[in-house]
């Protein structure tokens, strides 16, 4: 099984591990990981893109190369209601609502993931937790649904070129 | 070239320009938020403008939830919906920032 499906097997079996009242440090790891199986899904899916396979090695080391802000600023230009000029003629038509789904759920599970690591003055319920999961998931079915189009090329693209995509 | 930062820290001032009185802006956001439909027990709270992670203006939206009164795994697909309704309605509004739904206890 993938790492991006693991991660998020992994998700699910931490937020609902505890009977009772759920354990914050399993909640908090079950929406990181939710946030991760998403990331290494479109890091997995734009290097297998870009890279070629051989030399071994080389896939895994361009993966690394990849910046949580910076696919998260790529999202947003897709999800924001007005697309920018570099993007309009790639994208004749339009963003499909599967993609669109993609970008803000990234965009969503980024924020909580941030949340979950850092700011412990938050509290985590359960169905918080399943709820990020459940988004993951929908992101997962909606890739699955658009990965071989020229939008998601243009989309994994964006994300591994990241800041330097608009020079 | 303005960046991307800056082109999006505009449209937020000119939705927020649009928007002028606080008062205003929060009557008109609750507004597009009122028709989603909201489980038993879940209500919108408030409403919070800052900035996210990335340092993006963005809007916080927080709901407060009554737990325990069906299984978490519905109340997660009910509240999944929420945030999916939240993130359509504000783009068909226009907001140009980025709106996270959090889910507090009531």
């Amino acid at each position: 099984m993938a790492l991006a499906d693991d991660l998020l097997t992994q998700a699910h079996r931490l937020a609902t591990m505890d009977t009772g009242i759920p354990s914050q440090a399993n909640l908090r790891r079950a929406v990181s990981s939710a946030y991760y199986s998403l990331f290494h899904l479109l890091i997995s899916e734009a290097v297998q893109q870009a890279v070629p396979s051989t030399p071994a090695g080389l896939r895994e080391r361009a993966s690394r190369a990849f910046s949580h802000a910076e696919m998260k600023k790529v999202c947003a230009r897709f999800t924001t209601a007005r697309l920018t000029d570099d993007l309009i003629p790639l994208l004749s038509h339009g963003i499909l609502p599967e993609l669109l789904s993609v970008a803000e759920i990234f965009e969503s599970l980024q924020e909580w993931r941030h949340i979950a690591d850092y700011d412990v003055s938050f509290t985590f319920l359960r169905a918080d937790a399943l709820t990020s999961i459940g988004e993951a998931r929908r992101a997962f079915s909606d890739w699955n649904l658009i990965r071989n189009t020229d939008e998601a090329t243009v989309f994994l693209a964006a994300l591994a070129f990241g800041a330097r995509w608009s020079k | 070239m303005e960046s991307l930062h800056g082109r999006r820290r505009r449209r937020y001032i000119e939705c927020m320009a649009a928007l002028a009185q606080p008062d205003l802006r929060e009557s008109a956001i609750r507004e597009v938020l009122a028709p989603i439909p909201l489980p038993d027990g879940t209500s919108l709270q408030r409403l919070e403008f800052r900035d996210d992670s990335t340092g993006e203006p963005a809007l916080f939206v927080v709901y407060s939830v009554k737990e325990g009164a069906e299984p978490d795994e519905t109340l997660a697909t009910h509240l999944q919906a929420v945030r999916a309704a939240v993130r359509t309605r504000l783009r068909a509004f226009g907001l140009p920032i980025t709106p996270y739904t959090a889910f507090i206890s009531a």
